[in-house]
């Protein structure tokens, strides 16, 4: 869906996608970064449970500044594993998370990825996400769930909270390796650099802006589908 | 089930890599059948190019003067050699036999490969 016919009632709705499977209720602390496509320094803030009145009222909090920070232009994340409860600092670290909660497979056109993708790249993306979900299937994994990130598409899988150690970071990074072995394509592939614990993932109801958009090549907002 | 434990995440990898190598070897075997057909090819290339060469000239030096383009006999062997073929050596032989004119070297292809 591109970018321009997306309405702010679109976002404000599939902002809330995210409270299924990304973000949840009794999570101490949640942070939001906001990433200048051209480099400027991050915007980071965080959103604490204990100054709440309510998880309602949180998610409201973070679901406006999400996407006030995305109209000006910013893409959107949030971390992909809970954050301690005593976290204090300016964006989370590896050592910050409590624990790994999901699985993410971040796939994604392979070679210059600059620009927004084109319909048929993004097509590529979405059949080998497909083409792993299956596969997994197969062995016994539940189903994912699945987002289109704007450029890309993202497997969520949820993990029974993993301890948060190097050996869960070796086992992750040895995951997506295997995998990008198995199923990389000259056109598309496996990131597999999305092992660490901290790291941060887009934010559905937000818009992707990379590069410069085109006909051929729209920013479009990310989706859980 | 809806979560992914930590032990199908170790058999993951244990089947992805029993499949990755397997498909690694596939791979190597591929690449040898290649290398086998692009040999194949290369000699038969080859050969074509070497009988439009006449092999009725001197020894010479082992250089092949594109100006005068005489005396080229051993630079021609040479460069047969260079191509690394498992039949340079024949080529080289059928090569050289195919004239009977002054220096009859097709003896000497053996000394070179």
């Amino acid at each position: 869906m591109k970018a321009n016919s997306q309405s702010t009632n679109q976002q404000e709705e599939t902002i809330k996608q995210v409270w299924n499977y990304l973000l949840r209720e009794g999570d101490p602390v949640i942070e939001l970064r906001g990433i200048h496509p051209e480099g400027s320094p991050p915007k980071v803030q965080h959103f604490c449970d204990s100054n709440y009145s309510s998880f309602t009222e949180l998610k409201t909090a973070f679901e406006e500044q999400a996407l006030a920070l995305n109209n000006e232009g910013l893409n959107i994340y949030s971390t992909l594993n809970s954050i301690k409860p005593d976290f204090c600092g300016k964006a989370a670290k590896d050592q910050d998370v409590q624990s790994r909660r999901l699985l993410l497979i971040d796939i994604d056109r392979s070679g210059d990825t600059k620009q927004p993708a084109n319909e048929e790249e993004a097509e590529y993306a979405k059949t080998l996400a497909q083409e792993v979900s299956t596969y997994l299937g197969i062995l016994g994994w539940p189903d994912p769930t699945r987002m289109m990130s704007g450029n890309g598409h993202h497997l969520y899988y949820r993990l029974t909270e993993i301890e948060n150690n190097a050996e869960t970071k070796n086992l992750i990074k040895r995951t997506l390796l295997n995998l990008a072995t198995r199923f990389n394509t000259p056109e598309v592939s496996i990131d597999t650099s999305v092992f660490n614990a901290s790291r941060i993932t887009k934010i559905p109801g937000t818009i992707a802006r990379k590069g410069v958009e085109s006909e051929s090549r729209p920013y479009r907002m990310a989706v859980v589908l | 089930m809806t979560y992914v434990t930590k032990k199908m995440l170790l058999d993951l990898n244990e089947k992805l890599e029993e499949e990755n190598s397997s498909a690694e070897l596939q791979h190597s075997n591929l690449l040898d059948e290649d290398l086998n057909i692009l040999e194949v090819d290369e000699s038969t290339r080859l050969e074509v190019a070497l009988s439009k060469i006449s092999s009725d000239v001197p020894r010479g030096d082992g250089t092949i003067d594109l100006a005068t383009l005489d005396n080229y006999w051993l630079g021609m062997v040479w460069a047969i050699r260079s191509h690394n073929l498992p039949d340079g050596e024949q080529l080289a032989r059928q090569w050289s036999m195919q004239s009977d004119g002054v220096f009859q070297g097709s003896c000497h292809c053996f000394l070179i490969f």
